[in-house]
């Protein structure tokens, strides 16, 4: 649905996107991860055809962003929502609303009866007819949210949804795009918060300037730090550090008071056999369990990294 | 042809409309220029007007032949009115104009709009016909209102009626709109770079200066606005007008206004 090729933005000699190649498929939650400035509402720009690149291309719904006959085909099929909520503060709800509506060449009756469903639909029907200039942040974000929906896009992009947000209208604006995703729609989420990536996501990128990976989270936690597992015993003996530290699955061996935390290879297969081991060398086992990093360390593992070069 | 601009005029007017500051700054030019300044002339014109006095005024007044001194004193300064009426199309869109965009800039809503399909084309002509058409309309109805009160005076206090010159004609119909559409395009040029109504003040400022220059240099009798001149002034801002909207559809593009307007 969305298909980058060494995508690339400068502003003057200021390099903000680079090399970028990103494959998000019809249907999925696709998060874009990265500290502020890395480029992901320029990479959202570009997509949704609001600015050009300077470099490289991409297409979205096999449409190319750098064709100006393709860009308007682009911006009808797409819905953003951008990182400021702007409305025109003295119109109402419905006006600023049909404004759009009516600029996305939304039939009137079907963009009127959609503006009352999703109005419903949010718990907004109510400041239907208020000027939008005395509503709340998280009021604000839910008309965003209808705004980028009055012409039934395909795809979607979210720039940062949640940020600024009171915890309850975040988790709002979260269930918003889980029902969005069971409508078909594909997802393209900015945001710089990984619990909600990792809750939200089929997949995700991990950007600063350029793509540092692309992957599942899961995939993306193995990756950094391959899976590791903590197995606590009655006593720690030598004997048992030197069997384990043998075996061809176990990549690492540190020891940590009664246990130990192995860097195992392939858990789902060799953690068994690694327990075998332990037990023939005379080994107690208490308790053996999987360490998971959380995507924060991996993400600070990765960010930090490259900032460092 | 796409019929979004009238989308964007739509609302544009619809927010002018909610503004107090711009409404009643609108509202002060017709009472200034048809209804304070042409009482001030009536009831200032002294009844011991000499032939002597509009003597002085040197030749501007040879056209007001077979009107007492009074009557052709009167005649003059309504006539010489005029600049006005083009200081009205010139300075009332700055106004529209320049809180579009400012505004625009100030509440975000740039983005959402650019990322609909609309044309930029369709936006800047809705923009400018929203700035454009309500000071063109306030200023024809301020000419009638105008007419009508000095006539209403004059015929009954006077007994004599003023027809305007023909040069208000096409000061009204073609210069008027010319100087508007050059004010809109200059105040979003200039409020692209600046984040407030300054821009529509620092615009307007440009266009007072020469108008105003107009009018004094006709009522000191160094020239007179005839309808050549009238005409040539228009052909000089039809020209002007050209350039501008050809720079201002150049800068009035989705990637200039999201990077460059900060
Ligand atoms: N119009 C612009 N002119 C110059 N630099 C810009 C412009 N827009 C963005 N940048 C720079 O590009 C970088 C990426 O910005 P952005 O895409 O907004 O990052 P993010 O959304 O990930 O926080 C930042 O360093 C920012 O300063
Ligand atoms: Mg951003």
């Amino acid at each position: 649905m969305i298909e980058t090729q060494a995508l690339g933005r400068r502003f003057g000699n200021y390099t903000a996107v680079e090399g970028l190649d990103l494959s998000v498929k019809a249907g999925e939650v696709f998060g874009f991860l990265g500290p502020n400035g890395a480029g992901k509402t320029t990479t959202v720009r570009m997509l949704a055809c609001l600015i050009r690149p300077t470099a490289g291309t991409a297409r979205v719904d096999g449409l190319r962003v750098d064709d100006p006959g393709d860009a308007r085909r682009i911006r009808r099929t797409v819905g953003i929502l951008t990182e400021r909520s702007g409305f025109y503060d003295n119109l109402t709800a419905y006006k600023n609303l049909r404004f759009y509506a009516d600029l996305y060449r939304v039939d009137r009756r079907k963009a009127d009866a959609r503006i009352d469903d999703m109005l419903d639909a949010f718990g907004m029907s109510r400041w239907k007819a208020s000027a939008v200039g005395g509503f709340s942040k998280g009021m604000r974000q839910k008309l965003a949210l209808i705004r980028c929906l009055v012409h039934d896009p395909k795809v979607l992009f979210f720039d940062e949804p949640t940020a600024g947000l009171d915890p309850e209208s975040a988790r709002y604006v979260r269930d918003a795009i889980v029902r969005l995703k069971q409508d078909g729609r594909t997802i393209f989420l900015c945001t710089h918060n990984l619990d909600e990536a990792e809750r939200l996501c089929d997949r995700v990128a991990i950007v600063n300037r350029r793509l540092l990976y692309e992957g599942t989270p899961e995939r993306l936690r193995d990756a950094a730090y391959g899976r590791r597992i903590i197995v606590r015993l009655e006593r720690m003996m030598g004997q048992v550090h030197n069997a384990v530290s043998g075996l061809d699955a176990v990549a690492a061996v540190e020891e940590s008071g009664d246990g130990m935390i192995l860097e195992v290879r392939d858990p789902d297969r060799n953690c068994a056999d690694v327990v075998d081991a332990i037990v023939r060398a005379g080994g107690r086992i208490r308790s053996v369990g999987e360490l998971r990093h959380s995507l924060e360390d991996v993400y600070m593992k990765l960010v930090g990294d490259r900032c460092e070069h | 042809m796409s019929t979004d601009f009238l989308i964007v005029m739509r609302k544009d007017l619809d927010e002018v409309m909610r503004n107090r500051y711009i409404v009643s700054s609108m509202a002060t030019f017709p009472v200034l220029f048809s209804i304070v300044i042409p009482l001030l002339y009536l009831f200032t014109v002294p009844a011991n007007v000499t032939e002597a006095d509009v003597a002085a005024l040197g030749n501007v007044l040879h056209g007001y032949a077979g009107m007492t001194p009074r009557q052709a004193m009167i005649a003059f300064l309504v006539q010489s009115n005029l600049p006005f009426y083009l200081l009205m199309p010139g300075v009332m869109p700055t106004l529209i104009a320049a809180y579009s965009i400012a505004g625009e800039k100030k509440n975000g809503t740039l983005e959402p709009m650019l990322a609909t399909p609309v044309k930029t084309s369709d936006i800047l002509l809705g923009k400018t016909l929203a700035a454009v058409v309500p000071s063109v309309l306030i200023t024809w109805i301020s000419f009638i209102v105008y007419m009508a009160l000095i006539n209403t005076v004059t015929s009954r206090s006077f007994g004599f009626s003023i027809v305007p010159d023909p040069q208000w004609a096409v000061a009204l119909a073609i210069t008027g709109p010319l100087i508007a559409i050059l004010s809109v395009y200059a105040s979003i040029m200039v409020s692209a770079r600046m984040s407030d109504v300054r821009a529509a003040q620092q615009v307007s400022a440009a266009l007072v200066v020469p108008i105003m220059g107009l009018f004094v240099l006709q009522l000191f009798g160094m020239i007179t606005l005839s309808l050549d001149i009238i005409v040539a002034i228009s052909a000089a801002l039809f020209v002007l007008d050209i350039v501008l909207i050809r720079i201002g559809t150049l800068l009035f593009r989705r990637d200039e206004i999201l990077t460059t307007w900060g």
